[in-house]
């Protein structure tokens, strides 16, 4: 139940009525293609490959905020373990990518960013392409995959070990770790055989318990 | 290439933008399924639904991850922006049961301008503190979520569907996203304790306490579960004790008497007689929810318990969330709600949690975005929510007429202006 604190009496919060109507603002549906620099969808050949051979070489893709001209704002993808499908960039940047556009780590990225090599465009990768990035690694279970996603998400250690053996300081004296995957929470849903969900927390390793409260009928 | 409309592009760059609020905190998202034409990218059409006007699946789902974000943003106050990542990409699932999120910090710093001695915050918490960027990397991110973008499909949960709306109406059998991305931008943000699960030891293992640990008590001992007296198997011992740990902070402390029930006995439920609400630490050690939750025994239900209840609207009323926050170091914006400039006196956030004026400032960013260069429609997206807001009770008539009256008075600025 939703309350507003008790001294004053203030006016009960209910929450918005069921039958309160729609808000009236609707968004248009037509779509666009993201302007590269001056505003043009057609892509600039000598920007991207700039930038991208730029994020290549720190195994990162970033589509820079930096757009004179441009109409739009970030686009941005960046994670230490994130597997960028860069070749296309480095060619035309003559990097050597042989390093960078090896498979990941097990248990790391998952996530995949194609740049097509003619139009300088991200792009989902073909079936050829994962499977020649990927290798034989890619099937994975779905457990498998939650794992190597969740250690996408950065450049995080696995365990507290390993977190506080990474312990830096930094240039003003300030110590920094990495919050490890390992305490990172993990939201959990299930649905019994009534229907009832229920919603909680857990981490990879534990099934959740159901909680005293808060299943949804 | 990725198409994308043009009020997408205008909704982030506006939310980008922040809230228009003193010292208000601006979460940034950084959206990882970009391109990817899968969750926040996901082109299904969707009919709009409780006051979210996205008319694909990826538009809503950024759309209510942006009012989220933006609701953080006007309640906190930070003078550095918080990096977070977004993605709805597939996570681990059965037709059952299975991951519907995972979020939290990315960073934990101690020893910086404005910390307290051998303490550790979280990312985004130090940074507000210190008032500038504490990680030398310009990459750097603060907060990471993730959100299963299978729910619902055919073989993953397909009972269980998320509940997109902005309203707080979220149909029986359905999970309120805004509900859960509130919660989990909480963890990110420092409500987490970092006494490791396994061991008991502090920080992790770094051997230093954690804010949000340091505001923790153990009634049976009457010690700080960081206390130099207590060992790593006594902690663990106070984890998997009901009851037995209280958060000791005197922010919760107000805001728990104001809001929570009392049982026969007057005492406040899911709280000690000395009214320190307790923690969540069930017999049986859950690494996931232990510790950085309420316990489940509130009455009502609290935001940040492990268990995601339908009674909870996040997008009104944030409980002891807060009121924690405060505890462990935030600065609230404890000021009212401009619309801009103009003062609506409706306050960004009260003592109890209610969200008035961060609600309605998160949705003048939305309307800001939906009606890019058209300021009548804007105007009247936010009167209109100004008015469901009133109708809830959540603002008052007075306050729905200084909305009304700063309405006019900004129409009025623009017309001079052109």
């Amino acid at each position: 139940m939703v309350r507003r604190p008790q001294p004053g009496a203030p006016p009960r919060f209910t929450g918005p009525r069921a039958d309160a109507p729609p808000t009236a603002v609707v968004l248009r549906s037509r779509r666009i293609r993201i302007p590269f620099p001056n505003g043009t969808a057609k892509p600039d050949r000598t920007w991207p490959s700039r930038q991208l051979a730029y994020r290549c070489l720190g195994s990162e893709l970033k589509v820079l905020p930096e757009n004179p001209g441009g109409t739009h704002s970030a686009e941005i993808t960046t994670m230490k373990h994130l597997h960028v499908t860069c070749v296309a960039a480095c060619l035309t940047a003559l990097l050597p990518c042989a390093v960078l556009a090896a498979a990941p780590p097990p248990g790391t990225a998952a996530m995949t960013i194609t740049i097509d090599p003619v139009t300088g465009e991200r792009r989902p990768a073909t079936a050829q392409e994962l499977a020649v990035l990927r290798g034989p690694e890619s099937e994975t279970s779905d457990a498998a995959a939650t794992s190597s996603a969740a250690a996408a998400l950065h450049s995080a250690p696995l365990t507290s070990a390993e977190a506080v053996t990474g312990t830096r300081r930094l240039r003003d004296g300030t110590q920094a770790m990495k919050m490890p995957l390992s305490a990172m929470p993990l939201l959990h849903a299930s649905v019994d055989a009534n229907g009832n969900a229920s919603i909680q927390h857990a981490d990879g390793g534990h099934e959740p318990r159901n909680a005293a409260k808060g299943h949804t009928p | 290439m990725t198409p994308h409309t043009p009020q997408k592009l205008a909704l982030a760059l506006l939310f980008a933008i922040g809230v228009p609020a003193a010292h208000a905190a601006t979460l940034q998202l950084i959206d990882l399924d970009e391109g990817t034409q899968l969750g926040l990218d996901d082109p299904t059409p969707a009919q709009p639904v409780g006051g979210n006007p996205g008319v694909t699946l990826g538009e809503q789902r950024l759309i209510a991850y942006e009012y989220a974000l933006a609701q953080w943003g006007a309640v906190l106050q930070s003078k550095v922006p918080i990096k977070v990542t977004a993605s709805f990409a597939p996570l681990a699932c059965s037709a059952t049961s299975g991951v519907l999120g995972q979020a939290g910090p990315t960073d934990i710093f101690n020893n910086f301008p404005g910390a307290r001695p051998a303490i550790l915050y979280t990312g985004a918490l130090a940074n507000a503190i210190a008032g500038r960027r504490l990680d030398d990397d310009p990459l750097g991110v603060d907060i990471q979520t993730r959100f299963n973008g299978r729910i619902g499909s055919p073989g993953c949960l397909e009972r269980l569907g998320w509940y997109l709306g902005l309203d707080g109406n979220a149909p029986v059998g359905t999970s309120n996203f805004l509900n859960v991305v509130m919660h989990e931008l909480a963890h990110g943000l420092g409500s987490l304790g970092l006494i490791d699960r396994e061991t008991g030891a502090l920080g992790l293992g770094r051997g230093m306490t954690d804010i949000y640990t340091h505001n923790t008590r153990d009634i049976t001992t009457d010690l700080p579960l960081d206390s130099p007296w207590t060992t790593d198997t006594q902690r663990l011992q106070m984890l998997t004790s009901p009851g037995r740990v209280v958060w000791n902070g005197p922010s919760v402390r107000r805001d728990a008497s104001l809001i929570l029930d009392r049982d026969e006995r007057g005492y406040l439920t899911g709280a000690d007689v000395r009214g320190r609400v307790q923690l969540y630490t069930p017999a049986r050690l859950e690494p996931g929810s232990t510790f950085s939750h309420f316990d489940t025994a509130l009455k009502p239900n609290a935001l940040m318990e492990p268990a995601e209840s339908p009674d909870l609207q996040a997008h009104a009323n944030l409980d002891l969330t807060p009121a924690l926050f405060a505890d462990i170091g935030w600065h609230l914006n404890r000021g009212t709600a401009k619309l801009d400039g103009c003062d609506t006196g409706i306050p960004v956030v009260e003592t109890g949690g209610l969200i008035p004026g961060a609600n309605l400032l998160a949705h003048q960013q939305l309307c800001l975005a939906a009606h890019s260069g058209d300021a009548a429609g804007r105007k009247n997206c936010v009167i209109q929510h100004a008015r469901r807001l009133n109708a809830s009770a959540a603002i008052s008539n007075a306050q729905l007429n200084r909305v009304l009256a700063c309405s006019i008075a900004t129409g009025r600025q623009q017309s001079v202006k052109q």
